[in-house]
């Protein structure tokens, strides 16, 4: 009797194991958009596990069923691939990019080729500047240099945008970072009609009130209520249906509501998409562009280098960043990616200190400073500052950089511990008008 | 549906990979839309109470003859998504021990299925010179807006198609 019982529990065991890892495969397949939504993860893998056991137990003719049951009513849930496949089918496609996705591309191509082409004017007017090359040539030199920047920033950010497009992420899923953001920088990423901010009833109304006469509507056995179109802003009224349970019948009630208002109480106040696609751009642009012709006027400086490892660290930062906005809010995995950060974030301040000191017993940046300071005081008749002076300067402006780096470390190191301590900040808080 | 196909020779169509993808894909493709209108129809037929995951796809196997088959996990996906679209609203319940997500048509949700089984009898009937088959609607108690096949019913009271505001009261006694 104890032995049945024994392999009861074991085939019992055996089944819930199988289950178990069906569903974990699944978990682990769904979206990370979709993932961040704890809630409606445990609602998907809740409704999957009823369906095998409904299944199983019909195949069992009503009794327990087996592990072989069990085994094929997975086989023909599908993989779980394909389950997980079918949630991130969202977006009207338009090449390789949702059509929803695109505003926001293009945008960010906007952004990309105004910043690189200020670099390129930049580095054309120290060319300028430094008398070494005719207006031709420099022109040149301009164009060949923004194409070329262009084409690689063109290259990484639709990368990232067919990425997220084929994980099905819509702008919306982004919302959650750009919250508190001023309101300029967060209509940046509004790229939907507004319209779920207008009451359900006011959207087909607008366009079929100039045509539609009062007519008798079909009557339903429910109780008709008359539309409710506020012109104000505040107090709205949204239709609300309920369903009341009473003993033998179910009931249904139509009343009227204040809409809900959503207010935003914390957040983590951080656009992990902008500048992770930013700093990606910002870093790739430094490491191509020291080598290109537009930078010719800088011949033989290390100085070049230099800026090859800024933009180095600038582009590791984006990675890092950008995978933060993939992930939302798996806490470790998000914590993780926040510890990572710091990392090329403390690298800053030795490429900071290099250029007023000597740091791991390398000078060369410093002495280059010097150099072009030296040259600065003597070539340039406005310059009214002395080589101490501006030496002097240029400290204060790298001990400022290095502050801004601590500050920036150590907040970041708070947060870490405050997603430990408090979790994911409370997303929204419900207030009724 | 093909998956279940065996083949029984080697040199059959789908004995080969290429063209056994090729009509796998050409399936799935067309049922994506139907399997859409074959789910809300039977969904609407529970105003009320609601139909779960399980027993709707039940339902749709015995109403189709077991030739619509969705793979069994993929409707979930299908309900949510047309949860999250408006269409479809749910409720959570026990029975048998287990929680159940309910779905309900919403308004919106019946209009628009009006609209796709309009859309859908007129393709089928347009269609029909192509095929080898014909098609009757039903229209002594339906008609179909001429803007966009939304299906009304000719006892209905409505002036205008719900769907895209065209004028239809003239029609609908020309139809009559």
């Amino acid at each position: 009797m104890s032995n049945e019982n024994n392999n009861n529990s074991n085939s019992s065991d055996r089944r819930q194991e199988l289950i178990k890892s069906f569903l974990d495969e699944v978990e682990r397949k769904l979206p990370f958009w979709l993932k961040d939504q704890k809630e409606d993860i445990n609602d998907i893998l809740e409704e999957l596990e009823t369906h095998i056991w409904d299944r199983a137990t019909e195949l069992a003719e009503g009794g327990e069923p087996s592990e072989e049951q069990i085994e094929l009513v997975i086989e023909l849930m599908g993989s779980p691939s394909k389950i997980a496949g079918e949630y991130k089918r969202r977006g009207k496609p338009k090449f390789y990019i949702t059509e929803e996705l695109f505003p926001l591309y293009q945008r960010f191509l906007i952004i990309a080729a105004i910043v690189l082409a200020s670099f390129n004017f930049l580095g054309m007017l120290f060319s300028f500047a430094g008398g070494n090359k005719g207006v031709g040539p420099l022109f040149r030199n301009f164009s060949q240099g923004f194409f070329i920047s262009f084409a690689i920033a063109l290259i990484l950010i639709t990368i990232q945008f067919v990425l997220l497009s084929r994980e099905g992420y819509l702008p919306e899923d982004f919302s959650r970072f750009t919250a508190r953001l001023p309101v300029t920088i967060r209509r940046f990423f509004e790229t939907r009609p507004k319209e779920a901010t207008k009451t359900a009833d006011s959207k087909p109304e607008v366009a079929a009130r100039s045509i539609v006469e009062p007519t008798t509507t079909e009557t339903t056995g429910s109780v008709s209520i008359p539309k409710v179109v506020l012109e104000t802003e505040k107090a709205k009224i949204v239709k609300e249906t309920i369903i009341v349970k009473e003993p033998s019948v179910i009931r249904e009630e139509r009343r009227l509501r204040p809409e809900r208002v959503v207010k935003y109480k914390r957040e983590l106040g951080r656009n992990y998409l902008s500048e992770g696609i930013t700093g990606m751009v910002f870093g790739a642009a430094l490491v191509i562009l020291p080598f290109l012709p537009v930078f010719d006027f800088m011949g033989d400086s290390p100085l070049r280098y230099w800026i090859v490892i800024l933009g180095g660290i600038s582009l590791t930062i984006g990675v890092i960043r950008f995978l933060q906005a993939l992930v939302g809010r798996l806490l470790r995995l998000q914590q993780g990616l926040m510890i990572l950060s710091v990392i090329p974030k403390a690298a800053y301040i030795p490429l900071w200190l290099s250029l007023i000191r000597a740091v791991f017993e390398y000078d060369g940046f410093y002495q280059e400073i010097l150099i072009k300071i030296d040259w600065l005081v003597t070539n340039v008749d406005w310059w009214w500052w002395g080589t101490e002076n501006t030496f002097l300067a240029l400290q204060i402006a790298v001990y400022i950089m290095i502050a801004i780096n601590a500050i920036s470390i150590l907040s970041e190191l708070t947060r870490i511990g405050r997603l430990e301590a408090e979790g994911f900040p409370i997303k929204e808080v419900e207030v009724y008008q | 549906m093909l998956k279940k196909v065996k083949t029984f020779h080697p040199e059959a169509l789908i004995g080969t990979d290429h063209f056994r993808t090729y009509v796998e894909s050409f399936e799935s493709e067309l049922l994506r839309g139907i399997s859409t209108v074959a789910v809300l129809q039977i969904i609407k037929r529970y105003p009320r109470e609601g139909i779960y995951g399980y027993q709707l796809l039940k339902e749709l196997e015995e109403e189709t003859k077991n030739v619509l088959i969705i793979e069994e996990g993929t409707i979930y996906p299908l309900l949510r998504k047309m949860e999250k679209d408006g269409v479809l609203s749910s409720e959570k319940k026990e029975l048998g021990g287990r929680p159940r997500k309910y779905y309900i048509l919403t308004e919106e949700g019946i209009k628009l299925l009006n609209h796709m089984s309009g859309f859908f009898a007129k393709l089928l009937e347009a269609m029909s010179p192509l095929m080898d088959y014909q098609i009757v609607l039903p229209e002594d108690r339906f008609m179909y807006c001429p803007n966009c096949a939304n299906k009304i019913k000719l006892d209905d009271f409505a002036k205008f198609c719900e769907v895209c505001g065209l004028y239809i009261e003239e029609l609908k006694t020309q139809g009559e």
